[in-house]
């Protein structure tokens, strides 16, 4: 059946990319192709915006309404660096008017409360109803609990909202000798380099305002995960004064009252617990069945579409997907862009282009003026069916250099105006 | 008007044979990559033909050219840049536009990071991860963007 196209769908297409003008010949096109079609995008971050964007940016006869359940975004994207005062939150606060103006994406803010896919229809949570021909999920993640983890009190600060500034008070009021502790789950989670990246700004803040704090950083993997020399060299050389890496920590108990972390050999006290859980796909997915990889933590998709190996004519992009592609804002935009290409191919009876390339790309700050990047591209695999990394593509930059930390702004500002604008 | 037609047709071809050209001239020295040179080959050749059958339309070049790439997918593997270099290629920051530049440029461009063989840059990395066909046909694509498209 691939790559079979009907005459009656190609002419749509072609309609579609805006050629229709000298098919007004062609056969009475049945019901269901001439109204134009409407996909919904749910979850307007780095997945979501850039989908509604990009679809839009692609075709003018296929109407897109995103629904975001937020005014605004608050990116997470450079948002450790509100905690040492060198980007506030108005800086990383994206509207959706670019999206509205520019493109003709219809904003509605609202949460989505469920799926009804045998309708295709998403009810929103006061109860009204939208039909859709496909729908695009870009709700990102929730956290999983941690017993005696009370999240008001020890922040996570690990998602798109202004809790970072809750975390940066805290930060500000340890005295003297104090001690900020960061855990960081099992892989997968959200920005594999995030939470070193948290430790470094944090120790980098106590080195400068001289608190002669420490920085304790839980890993529950076996070694740091990503971008481990510069990482490593930050922990033991830049900050090895004041950073304390403990490698194989999986936090099992917190005692939120007492500011107490319980691993399987230790008990930590730190004046602000910085803990952030282990993750799965946003309740939206597991509300609504679509949490179906092995885990049954991830939504398992045909990575060629990002379709719902579970229910059809639903696609998930970003961190709720499981296809083993990092959990990043980066490769989020650029699994977007594959799926509303697919998306607009499959509206038009055509299949999803069959060797889809992704890529991941980061840059991360070491100290007040220096920052290290990591990259990777990722390629579908015929034989797997599944993305891979694609031999050599993944790389780090030798050392942090100040060259790093300006294009550090540059790359996260394309990327911000590639998604929102 | 007739004159016009063969000309948007042949910018066309050309667009897409600079493609297969690589192709061959690349597939010997290519390390084998995951991604199948005769399959795009072909995925190429057939958005040609769709998009010839169509030409008679008075359609601009451009969205000719857009419309081939559409019809080949290529467009999403194209749109890769863009994270970094803007959408369409119109970079607002201090990282390069790719947009306005010929194919033959970018193709110069993208191949010189590819075989600069510096470990400390990017874009080499980046540049690295794509076959010489794909540079090309991602080359062609964006040399058909008009500029601040979208805006
Ligand atoms: C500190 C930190 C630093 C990071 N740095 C980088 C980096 O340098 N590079 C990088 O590539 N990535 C980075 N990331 C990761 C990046 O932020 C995420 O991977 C990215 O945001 C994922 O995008 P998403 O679209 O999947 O989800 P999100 O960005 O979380 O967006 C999901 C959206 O969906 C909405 N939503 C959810 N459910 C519903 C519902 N039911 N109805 C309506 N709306 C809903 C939410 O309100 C939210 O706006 C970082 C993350 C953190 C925490």
């Amino acid at each position: 059946m691939r790559n079979k196209v009907s005459g009656l769908s190609r002419r749509h297409f072609l309609k579609m990319m805006g050629l229709g003008v000298g098919i007004a010949a062609a056969p009475i096109l049945t019901k269901a192709t001439q109204s134009r079609p409407h996909i919904i995008v749910v979850g307007g971050g780095f997945g979501g915006a850039t989908a509604a964007k990009y679809l839009r940016h692609w075709s003018k006869d296929v109407d897109v309404t995103l629904i975001e359940a937020n005014a605004s975004y608050q990116s997470p994207i450079l948002s450790n660096l509100i905690l040492n005062g060198q980007r506030s939150l108005e800086q990383l606060n994206f509207s959706y008017d670019k999206l509205a103006k520019n493109y003709g994406v219809k904003i509605i803010q609202a949460k989505v409360k469920s799926i009804h896919s045998g309708k295709k229809q998403v009810e929103l949570e006061e109860g009204k109803k939208l039909s859709y021909d496909r729908l695009i999920l870009s709700p990102g993640i929730q956290f999983m609990d941690i017993k005696g983890l009370d999240q008001k009190k020890n922040l996570h600060a690990w998602m798109p909202n202004s809790e970072i500034l809750q975390l940066k008070q805290q930060i500000a009021s340890i005295k003297k000798e104090g001690v900020f502790l960061i855990s960081i789950p099992k892989k997968p989670y959200r920005c594999p380099p995030g939470p070193y990246e948290r430790a470094c700004v944090v120790a980098d803040y106590f080195k400068r305002k001289k608190v002669g704090g420490k920085v304790i950083v839980l890993d529950a993997n076996a070694k740091v995960t990503v971008n481990a020399d510069n990482f490593m060299r930050a922990f033991y050389e830049t900050y090895k004064d004041i950073v304390e890496y403990v490698p194989q920590s999986l936090v099992e108990e917190v005692d939120s009252d007492k500011g107490v972390v319980i691993t399987e050999v230790e008990n930590y006290h730190a004046d602000v617990l910085n803990i952030i859980p282990p993750h799965q796909a946003s309740a939206l997915i597991h509300d609504n069945g679509l949490a179906n990889d092995k885990t049954e933590r991830w939504a398992a998709v045909d990575p060629l579409s990002y379709e719902s190996t579970q229910t059809p004519y639903i696609h998930i992009i970003g961190d709720s997907q499981g296809t083993g592609q990092p959990k990043a804002g980066h490769i989020a935009n650029a699994e977007a862009k594959i799926c509303a290409d697919a998306v607009l191919r499959l509206l038009s009876g055509y299949s999803p282009y069959d060797f889809p390339r992704t890529n991941s790309a980061c840059y991360t700050p070491i100290t007040k003026n220096t920052a290290t990047w990591i990259t990777s591209t990722y390629a579908y695999d015929v034989s797997s069916k599944k993305m891979k990394l694609i031999k050599g593509s993944n790389g780090t930059s030798k050392a942090p250099t100040e060259e790093n930390y300006h294009r550090m702004y540059d790359w996260a500002n394309s990327l911000f105006g590639d998604t929102f604008s | 008007m007739q004159d016009k037609r063969q000309r948007s047709i042949f910018t066309i071809k050309k667009l897409l044979l600079v493609t297969l050209v690589l192709f061959f001239s690349a597939c010997n020295v290519e390390e084998k990559k995951s991604v199948n040179n005769a399959a795009i080959e072909k995925i190429v050749a057939e958005a040609m033909v769709q998009t010839e059958a169509i030409s008679p339309l008075s359609a601009p070049r451009l969205i000719q050219a857009n419309m081939a790439f559409s019809l080949s997918g290529l467009r999403s593997v194209a749109a890769q840049c863009f994270q970094c270099h803007g959408t369409d290629g119109n970079s607002k920051t201090g990282i390069p536009s790719l947009n306005g530049l010929s194919d033959d440029t970018l193709i110069q461009l993208i191949t010189a990071r590819k075989t600069n063989n510096n470990a400390n840059d990017l874009m080499h990395k980046q540049a690295g991860a794509y076959t010489n066909a794909e540079i090309a046909v991602i080359a062609s694509y964006i040399s058909t963007l008009p500029k601040e498209m979208g805006e």
